[in-house]
């Protein structure tokens, strides 16, 4: 699973670090398990509709109802949105830990599901 | 030297305060109360009420202060948010620091630390509802064993650390064992160390558990809280203890009056002296509880009815047999006498004395009768007249014993009528119907009798009706005395149990009078005090709420302290003019106004000039204040700064943030959580710089989170840094124009992208995304709009390569755009 482990592992590794805890560490794990997403998405689109990989994420993200039906779709776009909230420098401080943490798990659980339903037709 | 009754009181500064204003004008027993109020050892109170006097170590702390002091650093082990050791460094002199974090981060944590190994207890803990589940979590879940606190200070008290150790099985926060190190000298307690006078009244830290409350509370409930910030607290106590002791000695008086109410309404009814003696013994000031005593206690009813009663019950009446028999006796001699007086005895005499003078004129020879010549006196004659002589004898002693036994019939006859008794005659008042009385007085009327048989007759009239009639008073005498003791003798046993309580509440009453002497001197003592340490506030207050204040309409009039301690005048005055009109402040303010308020009234007293504690430390006086207010206090902070080592504790952005745009000097620290409780405390750079010097950082050391993640994660960075720099240019030039903060903060917020927040921060209108790259272009060339426009992509799409070159090209940008909006 190349790039997409990698990522998730990067991700997860830069939590644990006690020297990047600061509040951009934060965004920039939040980041990285965006893209962790986003590279599963993409793979996902070259096995089941090639060519959407290339459109921006807000239509990705439309389409994939279609493709993978309602429940890992949500799940897909609200790990996605959610990422993409803390990754911008919107406050002063950075994102909760914690929430990032969870915001992980739900990519790690929205990409065993995208490769899940690589293969076949979602009905 | 310790006095024996003395408890605790010597290391109390209002204890000394009072004293010192005492200026022996006082009752001595009142002036002891004053001084035993502030004993917290149990029954001290009651002790001097006994005594009259109070003991107490003999002077004022000489050292009260210690030297001034500054903080250096907080190391904390295993406590609360903690685990690993974290350390809190802080720079020492007057100057501003401001930890920032997340709720959550373990900033609390240092601030719990310190404010208890200062204190030796925490506000939080001890005021907080939540007060049982703090007080379980003291402890570190991750790493909970070899709990300790150390807190480096320094200044003119020389390198000092005071430190708090656990034991490792410790299940309470209060479990600790303190020692402090002074200049190299160790002292080994708290007591020891004597700073629990500066503590209390200038204690340094002020948390928002203090004053969040404040502004929901009742005026009599800041009132309180002023006190406690005052360090007045042991004076309100003090007056607490007297009047519980008071209260609980008004209660036995009460308890008494109603025992008292409750026999009374029963003695009423109660025709009976001891009743009516008793009633008037309870109705005096101050009970004659003897009196009552000596009335209620056993049968014996002393009382005149009483003893009048119990006399008739005796009563000896005359008795009809005796005196039948007298009249008997009276008529027999009567007769007997009557029947001597019938016969010659009258005369026996001078016929006796005649016969024996013819005797001896006969001489034994036979003589002429002298007297009428014919006859002769011969033997024959003397023997006739010899036995006519012993006759006449006879008869006459016959005559004479009638005589003197009809005499001393009536002289017996006489003593039986006897003079009727005292209780008699005093029962007419009692039983005026009774005719016993007049009976009597009758009866003994007979005295001046002569006549035997009218005395006879007299005996015999009476004897048929004073015996009976005296019986009869005697019968109704019993009766009624066993009416009035069946009536009596319960509510007399009632009076008799009521009788200690009462002799407990009249000791009692002498007790509370000197008991309110005491409690209104030392109100009145506390008022001076209050107004004396609170002169110097109010005026320091006025002006850090005009600092606070900002654009609210309230202006502050004057601040007082009024009313005594306990009772429900007490207040805050707090006048106020709302667009130029007097109001009461707590009616017209809003939440944070109030808020603003109390951190007025709270400030003051910690940069006192005499405070020994040249450092402050706020934890989190943020909250609910609204920005314009944030604003204010950082002014306030900047102010206090000059002269005092400020350190504030916050979660909220919101005052770094004024900090850097108003260009306040301030130290800005950053505390982070990691994994495991792990917390570092990290300096916050500005946030613009701060993401470029971990986008070079990273780009030079790729392997640090990976070369795939390295490439997500530094243009990242970079649109990190140019978003910081659009926020921070749009809120200085949008709130420098007069732009409300809630709009500044609402129109952030409403940027959703990138583009947005640059068309905000360059040109303060989110709907001008499509002017950026134009301005971008103008403003810093072709290399500028690429550096815009790899940010924007390259954090969703990642940089292949050139890290380095894209991070100066993006500086490179901000460098041209700062320039550029100067």
């Amino acid at each position: 699973m190349s790039d997409v482990g990698d990522l998730l592992d990067a991700a997860d590794r830069m939590l644990d670090d006690p020297a990047l805890t600061s509040g951009i560490w934060l965004r920039a794990a939040s980041l990285v398990y965006r893209a962790a997403l986003e590279e599963a998405l993409s793979d996902f689109w070259v096995r089941r509709a090639n060519g959407l990989q290339h459109a921006n994420g807000r239509a990705q993200m439309a389409c994939l109802r279609e493709y993978a039906g309602e429940v890992l779709s949500r799940e897909v776009s609200n790990a996605w949105g959610e990422l993409s909230a803390m990754a911008h420098h919107r406050t002063e401080l950075g994102p909760d830990p914690l929430a990032v943490r969870r915001a992980g798990q739900a990519v790690r659980a929205a990409v065993a599901g995208l490769m899940g339903t690589g293969g076949r037709n979602a009905s | 030297m310790v006095a024996r009754h003395g408890g605790n009181v010597s290391d109390d500064p209002n204890f000394w305060d009072c004293i010192g204003r005492l200026d022996g004008s006082e009752d001595p027993p009142v002036s002891a109360l004053v001084e035993a109020a502030f004993s917290t050892e149990e029954g001290a109170i009651d002790r001097a009420l006994a005594a009259g006097t109070f003991a107490h170590a003999g002077s004022r702390p000489a050292s009260a202060l210690p030297p001034p002091m500054y903080l250096r650093s907080v190391k904390v082990k295993g406590f609360r948010g903690i685990g690993p050791e974290a350390v809190l460094e802080l720079p020492v002199g007057p100057g501003l620091t401001i930890v920032t974090g997340r709720n959550g981060c373990g900033k609390s944590s240092f601030a719990e630390a310190l404010e208890l190994a200062l204190t030796g207890e925490n506000s939080r803990w001890s005021e907080s509802a939540r007060a049982d589940e703090l007080q379980g979590g003291w402890r570190n879940l991750h790493d909970g064993r070899g709990v300790r606190i150390d807190v480096d200070l320094c200044g003119e008290v020389g390198p000092s650390t005071l430190s708090l150790r656990w034991p490792d099985g410790a299940t309470q926060p209060d479990a600790h064992t303190f020692s402090a190190s002074l200049s190299g000298a160790t002292v080994r307690s708290r007591r020891d160390l004597r700073w629990s006078q500066a503590v209390s009244t200038y204690k340094p830290i002020l948390t928002y558990a203090g004053l969040g409350d404040l502004t929901a509370k009742k005026n009599a409930e800041l009132y309180d809280q002023l006190q406690v910030m005052l360090g007045l607290d042991s004076l309100r106590a003090a007056v607490e203890r007297l009047a519980g002791t008071r209260r609980q000695l008004e209660s036995a008086r009460k308890e008494a009056d109603r025992g008292r109410a409750g026999f009374l309404s029963d003695l009423e009814p109660l025709a009976d002296e001891r009743a009516t003696n008793v009633v008037a013994a309870v109705r005096r000031r101050p009970w004659d509880l003897d009196a009552v005593e000596a009335l209620c206690d056993g049968d014996a009813d002393e009382s005149p009815e009483g003893v009048l009663l119990h006399d008739l019950e005796r009563l000896v009446a005359p008795d009809a047999v005796a005196l039948t028999s007298a009249a008997h006796a009276l008529r027999e001699h009567h007769e007997q006498w009557v029947a001597t007086r019938g016969s010659q005895s009258g005369r026996s005499e001078a016929l006796a004395q005649l016969l024996e003078q013819a005797l001896a004129w006969h001489a034994g020879e036979p003589t002429p009768c002298p007297v009428c010549r014919e006859g002769t006196l011969g033997p024959g004659w003397a023997d006739t007249t010899r036995s006519q002589l012993a006759a006449v004898q006879q008869e006459a002693t016959t005559a004479r014993d009638a005589q003197g036994a009809l005499a001393t019939a009536m002289r017996r006859a006489r003593d039986l009528l006897s003079a009727p008794p005292g209780c008699v005659l005093q029962a007419r008042a009692l039983l005026p119907d009774d005719p016993t009385h007049d009976l009597w007085l009758r009866f003994a009327a007979g005295r001046a009798i002569v006549d035997a048989r009218e005395m006879a007759d007299h005996l015999d009239a009476f004897a048929a009706t004073l015996p009976a009639a005296a019986a009869r008073l005697q019968s109704e005498a019993r009766s009624l005395r066993a009416a009035r003791n069946d009536e009596w003798r319960p509510v007399a046993r009632r009076i008799l149990a009521w009788l200690p309580v009462a002799r407990s509440a009249v000791d009692a009453q002498a007790k509370v009078k000197v008991l309110k002497e005491a409690e209104a001197l030392l109100v009145e003592l506390g008022k001076q005090i209050t107004i004396e340490r609170f002169r110097p506030i109010e005026a320091r207050t006025k002006q850090i709420w005009e600092s606070l204040r900002q654009r609210s309409h309230v202006e502050l009039q004057t601040v007082a302290l009024e009313g005594g301690y306990r009772n429900t005048k007490r207040r805050v005055e707090l006048s106020v003019r709302v667009d130029g009109q007097e109001n009461v402040a707590l009616g017209v303010m809003s939440q944070g106004e109030l808020h603003s308020l109390a951190l007025s009234l709270f400030l003051p007293r910690l940069t006192h000039d005499q405070s020994p504690f040249h450092f402050v430390v706020l934890d989190d006086p943020v909250q609910a204040m609204d920005p314009y207010k944030v604003d204010g206090l950082a002014r306030v902070l900047e102010d206090a700064a000059r002269t005092r080592q400020v350190v504030v504790f916050t979660h909220d952005s919101r005052l770094p943030e004024a900090i850097r745009r108003m260009g306040i000097e301030a130290t800005v620290l950053s505390v982070e959580r990691g994994a495991g409780s792990t917390v570092r405390v990290v300096p916050e750079r500005d946030p613009v710089r701060a993401y470029l010097d971990e986008a070079y950082a990273l780009s030079m050391a790729a392997d640090r989170v990976g070369p795939k993640a390295t490439a997500r994660v530094v243009p990242g960075f970079c649109r990190g840094a140019l978003e910081a720099f659009f926020r921070a240019a749009y809120r200085r030039r949008a709130l420098t124009a007069g732009t409300s903060h809630a709009e500044v903060d609402a129109r952030l917020a409403a940027a959703r992208d990138t583009n947005q927040l640059a068309a905000l921060g360059l040109f303060s209108d989110l709907d001008a995304g499509a002017d950026v790259l134009p301005w971008i272009k103008k403003k810093a060339g072709a290399e500028g709009v690429e550096a815009y426009k790899a940010c924007k992509a390259g954090a969703h799409q990642g940089w292949d390569h050139h890290h380095r070159a894209r991070v100066r090209q993006t500086e490179r940008l901000l460098v041209a755009m700062r320039n550029a909006l100067r």
